[in-house]
């Protein structure tokens, strides 16, 4: 009897110490179907994945390809019954160049390093894709976008019969999302099924056969092309709760017109920074960001983002160029002093450089604020009263879930240690919030909490950039948004000529 | 000329040393396991490789009970470190403190105190027919075989890692331990090998320091070389073919400093043993830029 299904998890629980991460979960997907799998982040997506790729091992649960009862104890059981994973984050060995990179793990020829042999293999799987990539650079010089095509093509080179995308599209602009779609819809014609993990619905809707929803390690539903619809996603994906969205799934927040500051609160005078190792640094670069505007900085990782938001709270990395603050030339200030002139940053990096692990929420509500005049005694001793003050009155203007400000932050979520780092940036008066990929990897509640401080602070006059790689993003609170791309500023758009098509072509180099 | 050939040979055999231990370290590295407990290993083999040699009168049998005293340090290591995931770097200092406590304590038990130092079984040279006997060259070729083995183990490694896939794989384990798991290595079997291995050959470096080049056991023979190799396998940026240079490279400078001191009366000795860590340091400003790391060296994995 030919069966239906290639893939059947049934009753898979696993417990990551405390935290129950699947609950009894049965997941199906059928022979030759591009099949969603939707959920938050930490519905469980990957750590069901991951089980079925052996990365992980269940506390309980079985697995059947093909009808069949398997055992996966680890990635070799799993490739050889044809199963390939294209993960998050990318797998490669960045030493290695693409071929080097695709032979490995392969079990012929152990000493053997048949690279000629293998290579026309690989061009071959290349050409029939319709995907090309250099196969002699090492692959950290390369762009996310295609190490994620030298994955998929290692998956294939080891016989994948279904293959595994984990949020693919992270680090996608819309025309090589759409390129992705293509190469995907050919591999299925060729009779391989693919599991799209997302936690965008408008990925789902345009390119799933059929999607299970997945909420807090439960499945919520499988449905099929014909049954999905947005408005379902979201109820499946969020439950109870009621939050508007928009074609992207993401919360919507409206933008009140207001007037902007006559004269703008912040001025980048053709900056430059000098490149460490691969990025190209910054060349150049000058905008203007006024009071009462989110000001969006559009720029796929590795353009010039992290030294546009480093340079701009520690000037002294600037080469040339100059920036003023209210006017005045913030030069050669150090970064304390850049703060005292109200100028706020929250990083993207949230745990390794917006926080003191161990510390207290208390202490990292007050750091960078600890050499103003109110947090000190004699102008030397830390006021602590003051400091229990802001912390309290952070946590309750923010919601942070804690039950104290004493607790160590690291205890926290990621999602309200976001929140004490946004709370911080306001302890004193800010005219200039410089915010780096404010909500990555949070969930879509607290993403719209941050949107709606964003905003909030916007409203109030103040003057905020934003540096963001999700372009989605930033087409929701930015009244303008320049895109940068090796170091260089491609453009700046007005709300009305915003275009995802256009400006993402640009973030790529196009 | 007779001083050109000793000096040539007397380097080629503190090489054999310096050579064996980094390439010991390297192997270990190339899976991201930093085996800083080389000193440790290189007294605990010395001792107990030489008093196997003494009590069977084998030189053979002492490198290979050398060998195996590597292998059970490297064993431990492996596995304290994959099964606790102890730090590997307090972990090699507690071996090199208990190496160095089991190599005098071993001796003591079994040779106990004597007048005369008890000798080891002499290891044999190679001597190749004809060109033995020409000088200079005859320095150079007339060795014994642990010099052959160590230019054997090199040259294996060296085709070892660029020229096999499992070699590639191993070397990927020691830049990104996921990418090979992902891939389907193995990566916790290839740590405990590596490691194994890799201290097997810094054990074999142990006992032949007794047993090849001062004949006789005695405390703190190694003298901070199994701490020079690390310098050396970060020197070579962890690559076989340039360890051996490396390896030359410092016994060059050790010899020259002993030959040195014997003949400068003025200036202390002390002086001129410091002269070899001196230049590891200055070597390693030098060479700062060009050197690469394997990137996990040094960090544990788990999947979770």
């Amino acid at each position: 009897m030919e069966n239906k299904n290639l893939v059947e998890l049934k009753n898979i629980r696993k417990v990551f110490g405390k935290v129950i991460a699947l609950d009894n979960v049965t997941f199906t997907a059928a022979k030759g179907e591009i099949h969603g799998l939707l959920g938050e982040n930490g519905a469980g997506k990957s750590t069901l994945m991951n089980i079925l790729y052996g990365l992980y091992s269940p506390n309980k649960g079985e697995i059947y390809i093909d009808g069949k009862k398997v055992r996966i104890d680890s990635p070799f059981d799993s490739i050889k019954i044809g199963i390939g994973m294209v993960h998050q984050i990318s797998t490669l060995v960045p030493e290695f160049n693409a071929v080097e990179n695709i032979i490995l793990g392969t079990p012929k020829d152990k000493f053997k390093l048949p690279i000629k042999e293998e290579r026309r293999k690989v061009k071959k799987i290349m050409e029939e894709l319709g995907l090309t990539f250099p196969l002699d650079v090492k692959t950290k010089e390369l762009p996310a976008g295609v190490k994620q095509k030298i994955e998929i093509i290692r998956a294939l080179h080891k016989g994948a019969k279904l293959l595994i995308l984990d949020e693919p599209t992270t680090s996608l602009v819309e025309s090589e999302f759409r390129q992705l779609l293509k190469s995907l819809r050919a591999l299925v014609k060729k009779g391989v099924t693919v599991i799209f993990i997302t936690h965008k619905i408008k990925e789902i809707m345009e390119s799933c056969d059929s999607v299970t929803v997945l909420r807090r390690g439960k499945v919520q539903d499988t449905i099929d092309k014909e049954q999905m619809t947005k408005e379902k996603l979201v109820k499946l994906m969020f439950m109870e709760k009621d939050i508007k969205v928009t074609e992207s799934a993401l919360p919507k927040v409206e933008l009140p017109a207001i007037k902007r500051s006559k004269k703008p609160v912040c001025i980048v005078k053709n900056i430059e920074v000098k490149g460490k190792e691969k990025s190209k640094g910054l060349k150049n670069i000058s905008f203007e960001v006024y009071g009462g505007e989110i000001f969006g900085v559009a720029s796929v990782s590795g353009n010039g983002e992290k030294e546009l938001a480093s340079a701009m709270i520690n000037p002294s990395l600037l080469s040339n160029g100059d920036i003023l603050v209210n006017g005045e030339s913030i030069k050669h200030l150090s970064t304390l002093s850049v703060f005292n002139k109200g100028v706020a940053y929250t990083p993207e990096d949230r745990i390794k450089e917006g926080i003191l692990n161990d510390g207290s929420i208390k202490e990292n509500v007050l750091l960078g604020h600890h050499t103003e005049k109110r947090f000190l005694e004699k102008n030397l001793f830390i006021n602590w009263n003051e400091a229990t003050k802001a912390a309290r009155k952070t946590i309750k203007d923010y919601n942070v879930a804690t039950p104290s400000e004493e607790l160590a932050i690291r205890r926290l979520s990621g999602g309200n240690i976001q929140k004490v780092i946004m709370g911080r940036a306001f302890v004193s008066p800010t005219d200039l919030l410089i915010t780096h990929n404010p909500t990555s990897g949070l969930d879509v509640l607290t993403v719209e909490f941050i949107f709606n401080k964003l905003v909030e602070t916007r409203n109030n006059g103040g003057a905020v950039l934003c540096i963001n790689e999700d372009l989605d993003e930033l087409m929701i609170i930015s009244d303008r948004i320049a895109v940068l791309h090796n170091g260089e500023l491609k453009g700046i758009f007005q709300r009305s000529e915003f275009n995802k098509y256009k400006i993402g072509l640009l973030m790529i180099g196009g | 000329m007779t001083a050109i050939t000793s000096f040539i040979s007397q380097t080629m055999v503190y090489a054999t040393v310096y050579t064996l231990t980094s390439l010991g370290i390297i192997i270990g590295g190339r899976t991201g396991i930093f085996n800083v407990s080389a000193e440790g290993i290189l007294l605990a083999s010395a001792s107990g490789g030489f008093l196997t040699a003494y009590l069977t009168g084998s030189w053979l049998v002492g490198f290979i009970a050398g060998a195996l005293i590597g292998m059970a340090f490297g064993f431990i290591l492996a596995f304290v470190h994959e099964t606790f995931k102890v730090n590997q770097f307090i972990l090699g200092i507690i071996l090199v403190i208990f190496g160095s406590g089991l190599s005098d304590l071993l001796y003591k038990i079994i040779v106990g105190v004597r007048l005369s130092a008890p000798q080891a079984p002499h290891v044999p040279a190679v001597t190749i027919p004809f060109l033995s006997k020409i000088p200079i060259i005859s320095g150079i070729l007339n060795q014994d075989v642990i010099i052959y083995f160590m230019y054997f183990a090199v040259i294996i490694s060296y085709w070892f890692y660029y020229k096999t896939k499992v070699g590639l794989e191993t070397r990927a384990i020691g830049e990104n331990p996921k990418a090979a798991d992902v891939v389907g290595v193995n990566v916790k079997r290839r740590r405990y090998l590596a490691t194994i291995i890799g201290s097997a050959l810094i054990g074999v470096a142990g006992a032949y320091l007794p047993i090849a080049i001062t004949g006789t056991y005695s405390p703190d023979i190694s003298a901070g070389r199994g701490f020079m190799a690390i310098g050396i396998a970060i020197f070579a940026s962890w690559k076989p073919q340039r360890a051996i240079l490396g390896g030359f490279l410092f016994a060059g400078i050790e010899v020259i400093a002993f030959q040195l001191k014997l003949i400068s009366a003025n200036i202390p000795y002390q002086f001129f043993l410091m002269l070899p860590f001196i230049s590891v340091l200055i070597i390693m400003m030098i060479f700062k830029k060009q050197i690469e790391f394997p990137a996990s060296v040094g960090k544990p994995y788990s999947r979770e």
